[in-house]
């Protein structure tokens, strides 16, 4: 695998984040947690064009990966939040945003460092998220009445669960392979470029799913 | 002697190794839950096949026993009296109204039972049953236009039965909920199936809205089309009607 190869798949991987938007336009999305994941992929779609414009024009771009990292881990928990089915679940995944930004602001002012990839922010992130988003799949898959595919959230959580477990360690390895094997880390970020394509593909699929749900009839707009 | 490996390449392996069993471990994960989920549906469903087939059955045999015992008794009591009225002297009014209390009796007996299993539906078949159907619902000021595109016989037993009480709720919801005075029920061979559309131009509703307080009768009848390998399709819009629409399979035996 060629430096241009990978390049070109994390590229295409960026543009993916289109894919959920035009979906949750198109499908007319309505549902809450879900125009919060269409209002994420827009931020996503717009950091990594602006990350390709820094990196073409020769500026260094990995302040803004330190700074999106809140922003993305916000959007997921707020989603996720808004599809639990225990009001007390609901107020818990909540009050983790605002702590993990007051852990995240704790961490890039004393151990994160802009000069390399974030390290512990994204593995504290990771884990947040596929905790909360496993949580989500297993307490919603046990009071449906259809396949469990058919339910936007399980497209959303999985795709998370999936990207993340993958995606919470890619980071702090590239940090500590860059200065020695940058090579490798063009690898990982090609492995990671394709999950972050599966990834947006399951929230497209999402909206779908949503959108056919609602007209075989509807669902409570926290269920969709 | 092999050489020593270098740190980096440790971290290279140990990163490789970790990722992979992450990513083994939350695929799994997911499939699992998957696989859970379907075996569980499955048993849900044929558990539920058999509750809404038994309830069915139940509901035939009791319509059954009301029109073929009940009623004749009713009428037999009803015979009765009307030779006393004959016979005995005294009181003749009373027995009269005793009469007429019996033959409205009858009537209401006749009516629990039809509602209960509309004898129509095995006799005559499904677009028999809608006519009829569409008649009762005339009474309560409901003007229902029945297009039957299919003939009886054509449409197997647990569809036209399944399709009765889709119309049938649908008509409901209709007086209850619409405010308008006609509708339309229209039964036809489509996508390679049949379907069933009840039809309103009322005040509809947003789906959306309404699903989170939908009552038992649309959840139900969505069940019992799921057990057929069918769907049924709730559109709805503020102000510009609903429409309801039962689709089974062809092959569907219920």
């Amino acid at each position: 695998m060629t430096p241009e190869f990978l390049v070109r798949i994390a590229t295409i991987a960026g543009i993916t984040f289109v894919i959920p938007v035009v979906v949750a336009l198109y499908c007319r999305v309505r549902s809450a947690p879900l125009k919060i994941i269409a209002a994420y992929t827009s931020i996503a779609f717009a950091q990594s064009l602006y990350l390709v414009w820094l990196a073409s024009h020769g500026i260094h771009n990995l302040w803004l990966m330190h700074l999106f990292i809140p922003v993305q881990a916000g959007m997921f928990l707020w989603a996720l939040a808004l599809w639990q089915t225990r009001e007390i679940a609901r107020t818990a995944v909540l009050l983790t945003i605002p702590l993990y930004l007051a852990a995240w602001i704790v961490l890039t002012l004393t151990v994160e460092s802009f000069s390399t990839f974030p390290r512990f922010v994204k593995i504290f992130e990771g884990l947040l998220v596929i905790a909360v988003a496993s949580y989500t799949l297993v307490t919603r898959s046990q009071h449906i009445s259809g396949p469990i595919t058919s339910y936007p959230w399980f497209w959303v959580g999985a795709a998370l669960v999936i990207y993340l477990s993958f995606g919470a360690i890619v980071n702090p390895v590239s940090s500590l392979l860059l200065p020695y094997a940058p090579e490798r880390v063009l690898i990982m970020s090609g492995v990671n470029s394709v999950l972050l394509m599966v990834c947006n593909v399951c929230f497209a699929r999402a909206m779908v799913t949503a959108s056919a749900r609602l007209r075989a009839g509807g669902v409570p707009a926290a269920a969709t | 002697m092999t050489e020593p490996v270098a740190p980096v390449d440790q971290l290279w392996w140990l990163f490789l190794t970790g990722t992979l069993v992450a990513l083994i471990l939350s695929v799994a994960f997911i499939a699992s839950m998957i696989i859970q989920q379907r075996r569980y549906l499955a048993t849900t469903r044929q558990f539920g096949g058999r509750l809404l087939l038994a309830q069915e059955e139940e509901r035939a045999w009791v319509a059954r026993e009301l029109h073929d015992d009940l009623i004749q008794r009713v009428a037999m009591v009803g015979q009765e009296i009307s030779e006393l009225e004959g016979t005995m002297g005294g009181e003749p009014l009373r027995l009269a109204g005793i009469r007429e209390e019996l033959h409205d009796l009858a009537a209401e007996i006749r009516r629990i039972a039809h509602r209960m299993h509309p004898t129509v539906l095995d006799h005559l078949g499904l677009p028999a049953a809608l006519v009829q159907l569409a008649a009762e619902f005339g009474a309560q000021g409901l003007d229902v236009h029945v297009e039957a595109g299919i003939a009886a016989e054509e449409v197997p037993g647990p569809v036209a039965t399944c399709f009765y009480r889709v119309a049938q709720e649908a008509l409901r919801n209709i007086v209850r909920h619409a405010g308008v005075r006609r509708a339309s029920v229209r039964l036809a061979r489509e996508s390679g199936g049949f379907s069933l559309t009840v039809e309103d131009g009322g005040r509809g509703f947003d789906p959306e809205a309404a699903a989170s307080y939908a009552g038992l009768g649309l959840t139900s009848l969505r069940e019992r089309m799921r057990l057929l390998q069918g769907r049924l399709t709730l559109r709805s819009f503020p102000g510009r009607g609903t429409t309801l629409t039962a689709w089974a399979p062809l092959e569907a035996r219920g």
